[in-house]
């Protein structure tokens, strides 16, 4: 059985819409009842950067997957021999 | 409108000046840091496992790689996200004593907020308690107010100083009680010049 791996991509890309909303809201809960003072910025900061290099990492490690293809699901298990070793 | 106080909390009014503005204490907000350090270190203790344990090479090409480079972002993304949600969720809870009020805001969640107010001439009793080895170290507990108001208990969980917060309390209980007793004796007093205007 083979699978596009752009089926893949596009449900990262929607579970991170979903991350991106939930970013936002909290974001705005902070600006909008006033807290917002320096700790909160460096949070956010903070928060937001690694998000960032999260998905920078995940685009380097899969900037050269072809993505119109398709990949085989069960010739390529990883698991068999993984089971062997345990 | 130009004498007023900028505000420092929803809700200020005007000429209302804020004596102490409280949170829980850092110490509390520990187990989500640790949490969140522990996450982050969870993927790479299995896969140093896998490589250096057990000897086993993960898929570095085809459907399975995708999948795992794409499964181990979105771990990331999500325990990143939690550790956020639990710092907002800290932050939004704050304690607030006016000259002329206490404040409770407290943010359960993001779309629920409950904001509770005494009016600080009602309080009746202000009790200060630390428990254990951790809170007596780094100074920290809960303040109880007592209320004659339909709330009748005010707490201010695991907050720092809690026995200086609570004689704070008691400070300005007693400079508002004075206010009012000050506002309502000189209707009180009978004078022979002109009536006193009527409302």
């Amino acid at each position: 059985m083979a699978i596009p791996y752009y089926i893949f991509g596009i449900i990262y890309l929607l579970a991170l819409v979903v991350a991106v909303l939930f970013f936002v809201f909290n974001l705005y809960h902070l600006r909008r009842f006033g807290f917002f003072d320096f700790t909160a910025l460096l949070v956010t900061t903070i928060t937001g950067c690694v998000l960032l290099i999260v998905n920078i990492f995940a685009i380097v490690f899969l900037y050269q997957v072809p993505w119109l293809e398709s990949g085989q699901v069960f010739n390529s298990l990883p698991f068999d021999s993984l089971m062997d070793k345990l | 409108m130009s004498n007023s106080i900028p505000q420092q909390f929803p809700g200020q009014r005007n000429e209302e000046h804020v004596m102490l503005m409280l949170r829980r204490h850092w110490f509390s907000f520990v187990p989500a840091v640790c949490q969140v350090i522990a996450l982050n270190l969870l993927p790479i203790g299995v896969l140093a496992f896998f490589l250096y344990g057990i000897d086993w090479q993960p898929p570095t090409d085809g459907l399975w790689y995708v999948v795992g480079v794409l499964i181990t972002a979105l771990y990331y993304v999500v325990a990143w996200l939690a550790f956020y949600h639990s710092f907002v969720d800290y932050h939004l809870d704050v304690w607030v004593l006016t000259d002329e009020r206490i404040v409770n805001i407290e943010q359960k969640g993001l779309f629920d907020r409950t904001i509770s107010e005494l009016n600080i001439a009602k309080v009746q009793d202000v009790t200060s308690e630390v428990h254990g080895k951790i809170q007596t170290l780094f100074d920290y507990g809960n303040v109880y107010i007592q209320t004659a108001a339909e709330q009748q208990r005010f707490a201010f969980l695991q907050v720092p100083h809690p026995e200086e917060v609570a004689r704070l309390v008691v400070r300005a209980n007693d400079a508002a009680s004075k206010r009012e007793s000050s506002y309502a004796a000189p209707a009180a007093k009978p004078t022979s010049a002109a009536p006193a205007a009527v409302k």
